[in-house]
């Protein structure tokens, strides 16, 4: 069974993706900072991870600085919303992010993108 | 919660059967059920002779006639209409004495996947086991846990509810998972609740559903207590993914978040409020 690492503070979307994961054979575990994932990630191994660009008060790109220098090979899926700035986003992928998603994107189109950058 | 005067014992004289006076209790309206091919039906207990009038609404305010006659002591009603409304409710008319509840249906389309939803109608029974007790193994009911902030997961596996205890009442809200391909649909049954309420609404992150089975603009029909930087947040059946209604500089972004009848939401509050609601039928 694959294993994620979910980080995002927003609890609808993160409750109810990882919840969709689960029934869909992908075990996620959640994070809601920045502390939390780092600290999950030192003692565990994920095959994903997602990230939310814009995570509350802290910087989604230091963590995806982070998760690179932990793992270069680990594909790191960023979390956009309609409201987070395109250059933002760009900035993520020139720091080595395989993808962007949307929290508008269907619960579907988000696992097939999973399953993607999984496999 | 407050019994409106009017919904008290009534006891009024009226003109019965050989110009006797006789004295009329506003009846109780009772037995919902709701039949898998359409139909609902309830039940009331009525005095011998006296005449009635069935009434029905969707909305509380235009109240139309459904049937009329003489009561044989009891008044078991069976609309054959109901599969033409998603949400119906009901109440019996004695010559102006008007029964003492409401009785209805509510009726939720479950897409494939996912659906946030709400059973607004008080019943005798709303354990998991008695509501959805028509659906397919897989089927998950989940609720959140303001205090680990986590979704439970109560799953349907041969035919049994790992929490058959767990109950879904007006003012909750769940997420609600169709593991199949197929629409399917689930109908509540039950009265509807009249008076004051005073529902709390914590700060955070809550999943919340309106107590009364009404639809409409969350704010100013629902009433629901909106603040500067709260966000509600609702699930669009059909495109499977959340809907963002941010409440910033006193207005909603692009549009108000309206909610559906059996619909429940997500609200991200800055801070602890009351969602308060006077609703009486006249």
């Amino acid at each position: 069974m694959s294993r994620v690492l979910f980080i995002d503070d927003e609890i609808p979307i993160r409750e109810t993706l990882s919840m969709y994961f689960n029934l869909k054979g992908i075990e996620v575990t959640s994070a809601a900072t920045g502390t939390e994932a780092r600290q999950l990630a030192e003692a565990n191994i994920y095959d994903l991870v997602i990230l939310d660009i814009h995570l509350g008060e802290e910087d989604g790109l230091a963590l995806l600085d982070f998760f690179r220098q932990k793992d270069p090979k680990l594909p790191v899926i960023m979390f956009s919303s309609s409201g987070d700035d395109p250059e933002v986003i760009q900035q993520a992928l020139a720091k080595g992010a395989t993808a962007c998603m949307s929290t508008t994107d269907s619960l579907d189109n988000l696992l097939k993108e999973v399953q993607r950058a999984i496999h | 919660m407050k019994i409106p005067a009017f919904l008290e014992k009534i006891s009024v004289k009226i003109a019965a059967r050989g110009s006797k006076a006789a004295q009329i209790d506003p009846p109780r309206l009772g037995s919902p059920v709701r039949f898998p091919y359409g139909p609902f039906q309830f039940k009331a207990q009525v005095g011998k002779g006296i005449a009635y009038e069935i009434q029905a609404s969707t909305n509380f305010k235009n109240w139309s006639s459904v049937s009329a006659g003489t009561s044989a002591g009891q008044v078991d009603f069976v609309d054959s209409e109901a599969s033409k409304f998603s949400y119906r409710f009901y109440r019996l008319n004695l010559n102006g004495i008007y029964s003492a509840n409401l009785v209805g249906y509510v009726t939720v389309t479950l897409p494939p996947a996912f659906a946030m939803i709400a059973d607004p109608l008080r019943s005798a029974n709303n354990r998991v086991a008695e509501l959805f007790k028509e659906m397919p193994d897989g089927a998950t009911l989940s609720k959140f846990d303001s205090r680990l902030h986590h979704l439970s997961m109560n799953k349907l596996e041969h035919g049994k509810w790992a929490n058959p205890g767990e109950t879904l009442g007006p003012g909750e809200g769940a997420i609600f998972f169709n593991p199949t391909s197929d629409y399917k649909s689930l109908s509540f049954v039950g009265e509807v609740e009249q008076g004051d309420f005073s529902t709390p609404v914590p700060g955070g992150f809550t999943i919340q559903s309106s107590s009364i089975p009404q639809a409409g603009r969350l704010d100013t029909e629902l009433g629901f207590p909106i603040d500067e930087g709260d966000v509600i947040h609702l699930f669009d059946r059909d495109r499977q993914s959340y809907v963002l209604y941010p409440y910033q500089n006193h207005a909603w972004g692009s549009e108000p978040p309206i909610v559906s009848v059996g619909e429940s939401f997500w609200v991200a509050k800055k801070s602890a409020r009351n969602w308060i609601r006077n609703f009486y039928v006249e």
